[in-house]
């Protein structure tokens, strides 16, 4: 069988298939209920809010990076990166950032949503002995190691010498 | 009005549903945003996954490993997070999603030795 002869019987299955439901289904039937919600559902990422949220690293921001009461330091432990060469999301340079980091989350003052924090460590220089900050929100025991931030991070990483801390925001706190 | 109830019930479903986040904040410090994690200390998330959840022992082992069992967040959550892993991670449909029964099940049988029942269950393809 042909490939046009094909197709033009898909058109006409398809064609009789609507002609038919649109004979026998009601504008209150049930399918066709079904078939707005579905392309409701659909829309729903289309919206500005669920654009709005893939766009969050352009976030209102308020206070000083240097300075331990800067919102994203409220679960910090450790010198900040911003004053060792660094910034509150880089590493120095030399310094390499630790892959696994312990998470935490703070509320952003300027639009009061919480945010999801990454600490990643800067590991593999000596430490920085600049601008200490020990922020405990959210910070458990150390029986709890994934939520406590007085281990050292540096995991994964070519050394375990500690040099500073970043507080990178990762995402909005849906939970 | 009922239809509008309905649809609005299920759209705030989904809204208030965020496994991502629960996964952001207590899964990804160690295994990574794309879930690579840092074998073998920390296993990666790959197809391994689809593997044990397809078998009982596999499953308990899933919610009972300290990580998962240990992370506060309640049964339900953790169904919705190991739910959204195994589909974001594991490629082969073969199993069940987890719900929270199940995770209350298994959630409180803590395992000795978390890395050798994993070899265990999975055996050479560890």
């Amino acid at each position: 069988m042909k490939p046009d002869v094909l197709i033009q019987l898909a058109d006409k299955w398809v064609t009789a298939r609507t002609v038919k439901s649109a004979r026998q289904l009601s504008r209150r039937h049930f399918l066709s209920r079904l078939g707005k919600l579905m392309v409701g559902i659909a829309l729903v990422p289309v919206l500005p809010v669920a654009r709005a949220a893939e766009t969050r690293l352009q976030l209102p921001e308020i206070g000083d990076p240097q300075d331990c009461d800067y919102w994203r330091y409220c679960a910090v432990d450790g010198y900040l990166c911003s004053c060792c060469g660094g910034s509150e999301s880089k590493c120095p340079p030399g310094a390499e950032p630790s892959p696994v980091t312990w998470i935490g989350t703070c509320e952003n003052p300027a639009d009061g949503k919480r945010y999801i924090i990454s600490y990643n460590d800067c590991c593999g220089k000596g430490e920085c002995g600049r601008c200490f900050c020990n922020r405990n929100e959210g910070d458990k025991p150390t029986y709890y190691p994934p939520k406590n931030n007085d281990i050292n991070w540096c995991v994964g990483t070519k050394t375990n010498a500690y040099h500073c801390s970043t507080a990178v925001v990762v995402g909005v706190d849906e939970s | 009005m009922r239809w509008t109830l309905l649809s609005l019930t299920l759209l705030c479903a989904i809204a208030a549903a965020d496994p991502k986040s629960h996964y952001m904040i207590h899964c990804m410090g160690c295994h990574l945003k794309d879930g690579s994690g840092l074998p073998p200390e920390v296993p990666a998330f790959d197809n391994k996954l689809g593997i044990l959840a397809a078998s009982g022992k596999g499953r308990e082992y899933l919610v009972a490993v300290p990580g998962a069992s240990q992370s506060p967040i309640d049964d339900a959550d953790l169904a919705g997070v190991l739910n959204w892993i195994l589909t974001m991670y594991a490629d082969q449909p073969s199993y069940q999603p987890f719900l929270e029964s199940e995770i209350n099940h298994y959630r409180h049988k803590p395992i000795k030795n978390p890395a050798r029942l994993r070899h265990e269950l999975l055996g050479a393809t560890n």
